[in-house]
């Protein structure tokens, strides 16, 4: 078969004949506009097949020429072809390209910041029924769902416990090596102890852990409250009179807020452990001497910070994540970007929220 | 027959709403009667699953009225919507199961959720006696991504049905299923109002189906009801966009229309 068919010229003005095959290939090259005043006739008897997007092709010049094209000996089967397709709505239909109107850029520049107050507004709006379903609801005796919360608890808090150990080991390390090559100009190596945990206990532990969880387990709740979206299962709770945020939300918030303080004084303990490790190996610092620097260093108050630290990224990477993945729209390619989105976010919200506990902190002169 | 002779389970009295600026549905009135088949047809963007949503709660009209089973929306907030819905049933067009608990636990769910912890042999029997009416027994253990879509769909009506519902919604039905499933899914539909008088709403684009199942079919078009009632009167409707659409469901028709139109620029090789 040969791809392509050849166009020959008729006898008279606008008389064309076409040989060979009608595919997409003649398709592409037979395609321009009419000329003003023109009429076409174009003879098909000698074709000898045809493709669907070069039968299509006809339908385009139709288009195109309106009543002034006219194809003469079309073959029996191309007709028959044709017949099939709802001809007169594809004829009539416009051009894709011209059908979408492209958005003026302060449309889009806008309706960026509006879809940024209403998320921020259903944030709030969360985080207030978040409050209520983990505060009131159980003095007033309505259930919680421990079941699903012990499940949860289990997929972000107990199977984050290798990663959260294995990076707050490296970090005590990190920090002990730095501190001690520092110290030792001014003769304070001993002080080494007192950064490491002082650091761990109520910064670097309460932020590594939320960034591991925002990564690992934000992203994870964000793509299955928008799939779920996106499959309608929301809808589907919503008909059986099933709050969906009581019942698939609450839980996966509560075990955030709860697991993370829990992998924070790991983390700090982990990382004080290595710190340690290389002061008394690597650095020759003694035992007694590190051991009682740390003990004397750490306060009931730096733990304490860190875990109300802990418990607000907790909570601020579970209302992203919900909001982010209830508020999802654009099917499949939607759940992808909201993923995305959440992590970032609640990355930014944990760096912000950090600052400010701190600079509070130190106002605060705890 | 008129289907307003029995007593109204939902009445919509000018109904509106948009999207943005997209007007979705406008000054739309709907009734549906006791144990009545309606059947809500219409191309693609027409409106029609908006309308659904609009009658199940999940979204609420911008304007007009809606009654349904005597109640008004408009005045209920979601803790008194919660309780209604357990009036309703409704089967999504995917079955939209929830895919992290097996058939059982998504059957029993909206049991439990209904009468906190009823005993475990009421809803193992209830459950299976569900399933058994959508030909799925046996598949109890499975996740809803170990089943067929057609599968998933019917365990969809079977989880609809858990609580008894006097009104039930389906949106595309018989979308994605084979004819012989599709035709058993619409039996199973014509017994259930048979058996148990429950009031059904369809939003389908599957002819064949819509003329099996429905009492009354109600076709929209740009938001608006272009026309409404038996077979009959949808076949004998003068509105030209009205006949477009149902040729373009039903193939036999749509050749003779595009026979037509063809005539004008094709003359057709003679002696073939």
């Amino acid at each position: 078969m040969t791809h392509g068919a050849t166009v020959r010229q008729g006898a008279g003005p606008g008389e064309y004949s076409l040989e060979g095959t009608l595919d997409l290939e003649a398709a592409l090259r037979l395609s321009r506009e009419p000329l003003e005043g023109e009429f076409l006739r174009i003879d098909l008897g000698a074709l000898q097949g045809f493709t669907g997007s070069g039968a299509a092709y006809l339908l385009d010049l139709i288009r195109r020429f309106g009543p002034h094209i006219r194809f003469t000996r079309v073959p029996a089967d191309l007709v028959e072809y044709l017949r099939e397709l709802p001809t007169p709505e594809l004829v009539s239909a416009q051009p894709l390209d011209e059908a979408l109107e492209e958005q003026p850029f302060i449309e889009t520049a806008g309706s960026g910041w509006i879809e940024f107050v209403r998320s921020a507004r259903f944030f709030l709006a969360l985080a207030l029924e978040f409050l209520y379903w983990a505060v009131l609801a159980p003095l007033r005796g309505q259930r919680l769902r421990l079941g699903r919360w012990i499940t949860e608890v289990n997929r972000v808090g107990i199977d984050a416990i290798p990663i959260v150990g294995l990076i707050s080991l490296l970090i005590g390390i990190i920090l002990a090596l730095n501190a001690a090559s520092q110290l030792v100009n001014y003769g304070a190596e001993k002080f080494t102890a007192d950064l490491v945990s002082i650091a761990l206990a109520r910064e670097l532990s309460p932020v590594i852990t939320a960034v591991l969880v925002a990564g690992r387990s934000g992203s994870a709740i964000t793509a299955e409250i928008a799939t779920m979206v996106v499959t309608e299962e929301m809808d589907a709770l919503r008909v059986m009179g099933i709050n969906p945020r009581a019942f698939i939300v609450v839980p996966k918030l509560l075990a955030l807020t709860a697991a993370l303080p829990v992998l924070g004084v790991l983390s700090v303990l982990v990382g004080i452990g290595g710190g340690f490790g290389i002061a008394v190996w690597v650095l020759n610092l003694p035992f007694d001497l590190y051991w009682n620097a740390t003990v004397h260093a750490l306060e009931m108050t730096d733990i304490l910070l860190g875990v109300l630290k802990s418990i607000v990224f907790g909570a601020l990477i579970g209302l992203t994540a919900a909001t982010l993945g209830l508020r999802v729209t654009g099917g499949s390619s939607g759940v992808g970007k909201v993923t995305t989105t959440a992590v970032v976010t609640a990355f930014f919200l944990i760096i912000i929220f950090n600052t400010f506990f701190t600079y509070l902190f130190f106002a605060l002169d705890f | 027959m008129n289907a307003f002779a029995r007593p109204l389970v939902i009445e919509g009295e000018g109904l509106g709403f948009s999207y943005g600026n997209r007007q979705i549905l406008q000054e739309l009135d709907v009734r549906v009667g006791k144990a009545e088949i309606l059947t809500i047809m219409g191309p693609s963007g027409c409106g029609k699953t908006t309308l659904l949503r609009l009658m199940v709660g999940l979204a609420r009209p911008q304007s007009g009225s809606l009654k349904v089973l005597g109640e008004d929306y408009s005045r209920m907030d979601e803790d008194d919507m919660n309780r209604f819905r357990h009036r309703l049933g409704m089967c999504f067009q995917f079955g939209a199961l929830l895919n992290s608990l097996p058939i059982y636990d998504n059957l029993a769910l909206p049991l439990r959720e209904r009468w906190k912890s009823p005993p475990e042999s009421l809803v193992s029997l209830v459950v299976r006696s569900k399933l058994a009416m959508v030909g799925l027994l046996g598949t109890e253990s499975l996740l809803p991504s170990e089943l067929s879509g057609g599968m998933r769909k019917r365990a969809g009506l079977a989880r609809a049905l858990m609580l008894d519902p006097e009104l039930l919604f389906f949106d595309e039905p018989t979308s994605g299923l084979d004819p012989v499933t599709a035709a058993d899914l619409d039996r199973t539909v014509l017994e259930l109002r048979r058996r148990l008088q429950t009031t059904m709403v369809v939003v389908t684009h599957d002819l064949a189906s819509a003329w099996r199942i429905s009492d009354r079919i109600l076709v929209l078009l740009h938001g608006r009801i272009a026309v409404q009632g038996t077979r009959e009167e949808i076949e004998n409707c003068s509105d030209p966009e009205v006949q477009a659409f149902i040729q373009r469901e039903s193939p036999a028709r749509r050749q003779s229309l595009a026979g037509g139109f063809l005539d004008d620029y094709f003359e057709i090789e003679s002696g073939t």
